[in-house]
């Protein structure tokens, strides 16, 4: 849905089709939705291709405004029966030549190995960008791979500019031509883990810098983040990055201890989809003085092996929870019974809090030391006004739901 | 007696779901049983998200 002028159809069957529905549906984009049923017969059948080819080109011709790209999203089921998809994208390339098709895969079912349907689709919406050799400008960094743009006051946002260079993001690219833009760029900067993989693909296809620099809650991580980025960009007057760097760690040193003296000593669960550093959060709080007792996850990224190993030996009995697991269908709470600071939406829904930072997935903080900073004023915030988390949380899982999704 | 799904007669242990972090595995910290879902391996994150 960021990509200007785009159109999505899935091409799937009804028990899946429910979920992807009623995220367009919250987003009210209905408008740039569409989708094809796939249906038993058509799997009896073997012409899973032609209702996938004929679906989506009806679906292409009722639309009001022709796109100028088409995310088209197989499935699951597509794969099960071995469906031939480059006949798919092949066929429908050859009747609306004036779109671009992207290549979209839902497919997470067994799937041990390989890149997620994730990692995949951040990949696929950067793959129509290339660049004349021309065009290319050393000056222009575009930052991709996350779904939320950074927060002007993050580190990225005011280093870049110091150092001489625009940045471009797709979050504020408003037509297609702008979004192609962002191919013109000399460097390619990636914050969020799972847009590593398809950003760097992109920076090797096209000849470009790539820079890794995830987001963080480790101060010496974030310092050799910053150091790397300010040697790569060769900054023109020279400027001295420490001073800037000591100034933005007394900055969240007092911010953090401020959220501290109001929060006290009260119980606070995290969860994975607030930060995809959740237990490097948890390492953060619990060496400044909070009272961090609860993690939910269900794996442990190799970017939090440290902070792991670190918290089995300082925090032993630091509780893990799953969120996948089926007995957490009941072992959750309708209200907590004491005051509890939940940091994200599933340890809001978990501990039945009231009291929770609504943030998913870092949203803009992913910007080095602002992100810590922004963090402890969120949890301030959070733990200061009561919210009723069922006007805020999608609604697309909340319980009383029949399906068996 | 048919029972609705979610409704228990016995408190639910919280065993295989819930683990203190000393005694938990890297990368996954819960006994795994057979799993349709894809764990993220290369971000840690359950892939259930977009269905």
């Amino acid at each position: 849905m960021l990509i200007p002028e785009a159109h999505q159809i899935y091409v799937c069957a009804d028990n899946c089709m429910r979920g992807v529905v009623l995220t367009a549906a919250e987003m009210h984009a209905e408008d740039r939705f569409s989708f094809v049923i796939v249906e038993e017969q058509n799997l009896l059948n073997g012409d899973l291709e032609d209702l996938t080819i004929e679906g989506t080109a009806d679906l292409i011709r009722k639309l009001k405004k022709m796109p100028k790209a088409i995310l088209l999203f197989t499935v699951c089921i597509h794969h099960f029966i071995g469906c031939d998809l480059e006949r798919i994208y092949r066929e429908l390339e050859e009747q609306f030549p004036e779109i671009t098709f992207l290549r979209c895969y839902m497919d997470p079912i067994m799937q041990k190995h390989g890149p997620t349907p994730d990692q995949k689709l951040r990949k696929a919406m950067y793959e129509s960008l290339d660049s004349e050799p021309d065009k290319m400008d050393t000056k222009q960094i575009s930052i991709l791979g996350s779904d939320f743009a950074l927060d002007q006051s993050s580190d990225l946002k005011e280093l870049l500019p110091k150092a001489g260079y625009t940045v471009r993001e797709l979050q504020s690219c408003r037509t297609w031509e702008e979004y192609k833009e962002l191919g013109n760029a000399g460097t390619f900067l990636c914050c969020y883990p799972s847009g590593k993989y398809g950003i760097e693909l992109l920076a090797k296809r096209l000849d470009r810098t790539f820079l890794y620099l995830p987001l963080s809650f480790d101060y010496e991580e974030i310092k050799k983040e910053e150091e790397i980025l300010w040697n790569t960009l060769k900054p023109e007057d020279n400027q001295e990055l420490l001073p800037w760097i000591e100034k933005k760690i007394s900055l969240c040193e007092a911010a953090l201890e401020h959220t501290r003296q109001v929060i006290g000593n009260t119980p606070i669960a995290i969860d994975y989809t607030f930060h995809p550093r959740p237990l490097g959060l948890a390492k953060l709080l619990l060496t400044h003085g909070f009272n961090v007792e609860t993690v939910y996850l269900d794996s442990i990224s190799p970017e939090e092996k440290e902070a792991f190993a670190w918290l089995k030996e300082k925090k032993p009995e630091l509780e893990l929870r799953s969120t996948v697991h089926a007995k957490m269908r009941l072992l959750h709470e309708e209200h907590a019974t004491d005051k509890i600071l939940a940091i994200g939406q599933k340890a809001a829904w978990f501990t039945g809090s009231r009291y929770f930072v609504n943030l998913v997935q870092g949203a803009g903080l992913q910007g080095g030391f602002d992100g810590i900073r922004r963090t402890a004023e969120l949890m301030e915030e959070a733990f200061s006004e009561e919210k009723d988390p069922k006007t805020l949380i999608v609604k697309k899982g909340w319980g009383g739901c029949t399906s068996c999704i | 007696m048919l029972r609705k799904v979610g409704e228990s007669a016995w408190p639910i242990s919280e065993k295989d779901a819930v683990v203190s972090i000393k005694d938990a595995s890297y990368p996954i910290p819960f006994p795994q049983g057979w799993n349709l879902i894809h764990r993220h391996m290369a971000v840690g994150i359950s892939f259930i998200l977009e269905c």
